[in-house]
């Protein structure tokens, strides 16, 4: 089954490591897009059909929080599963992110089994 | 209660951070970190919300590239100024959040600007060196510092 994978950092760097840990997992993946801040995201779930998302929190011009509430109002992408991947690592954030409906959360630094195993989870759970 | 982190636990934060993100071996207790031989870059994120301050990572070229190949797994060689300055700049980004997780009386949300690079010349980096909060360390790459100032 054809699977897409959208990553949303406003970092060139922590987009293409991310890349990286998908391209080395063992989840297939077909496409992966890129955003680099939640504008950039919402134009490509608008464009294309998306599985998953990765998503960073703190992004110019649209963060993450605010691309998780247009997301949450929005009936087409609200059961859109995201797992979030930030440097912020507060009980406080995490509940916030919880109640706005993120599958996982993966703090900073992360690993390939990490990505790996988030991206199998919410994947195979995905419709 | 002193809430503070002690020089001991940034050392072993920071050392252990290097080594998962970019496989490298630090040395925290090689003594005063000099100026490198190559420029130097610097990266400066600000912290705000439950916690208020800043830290900054500064470090050789030739550090900051070994730690851009590293994270990309591409050769050092074909690591330009850009993607070294922006490596350096996440790896600051990630200390940020690693540092404040450690402080035992931050309670709330805590929010971290984007990365601010910049070039360090011999001086700024001597006075960098110099202030009480930096903790210096050692590579064969070149030396580091890290200044981390933080209050509730």
């Amino acid at each position: 089954m054809s699977r897409t994978v959208l990553v949303v950092d406003d970092s060139d760097i922590i987009r293409r490591v991310v890349i990286r840990c998908l391209e080395l997992s063992h989840v297939a993946v077909e496409t992966i897009l890129e955003a680099g801040n939640g504008n950039e995201a919402l134009d490509q779930l608008a464009e294309h059909q998306v599985d998953l998302m990765l998503c960073d929190l703190h992004m110019p011009e649209l963060d993450g929080i605010s691309l998780l509430h247009q997301l949450a109002a929005d009936k087409r992408l609200a059961t859109l599963p995201v797992v979030v991947i930030s440097s912020d690592r507060s009980e406080e954030r995490r509940a916030e992110l919880k109640q706005l409906g993120v599958r996982q959360f993966l703090s900073k630094p992360f690993t390939p089994e990490s990505v790996g195993d988030a991206i199998a989870a919410h994947l195979e759970c995905s419709p | 209660m002193n809430h503070r982190l002690a020089a001991e636990e940034i050392d072993e934060a920071f050392c252990a951070l290097c080594e998962e993100t970019a496989f490298l071996l630090l040395d925290p207790s090689c003594g005063p970190t000099p100026p490198p031989d190559s420029p130097a870059l610097a990266a400066t994120v600000a912290i705000s919300g439950a916690m208020n301050g800043t830290i900054t990572i500064a470090a050789s070229l030739e550090l900051c590239c070994t730690i851009a190949s590293d994270m990309l797994a591409m050769d050092p060689a074909e690591i330009d100024h850009t993607t070294a300055a922006a490596a350096l700049g996440e790896l600051t980004n990630i200390a940020a959040g690693v540092l404040v997780g450690r402080r035992t009386d931050c309670h709330g949300v805590c929010e971290f600007s984007p990365p601010n690079g910049a070039s360090l010349s011999e001086a700024e980096w001597e006075h960098l060196a110099s202030n009480a909060n930096t903790r210096g360390f050692c590579a064969d790459e070149g030396g580091a510092l890290l200044a981390l100032s933080l209050e509730t």
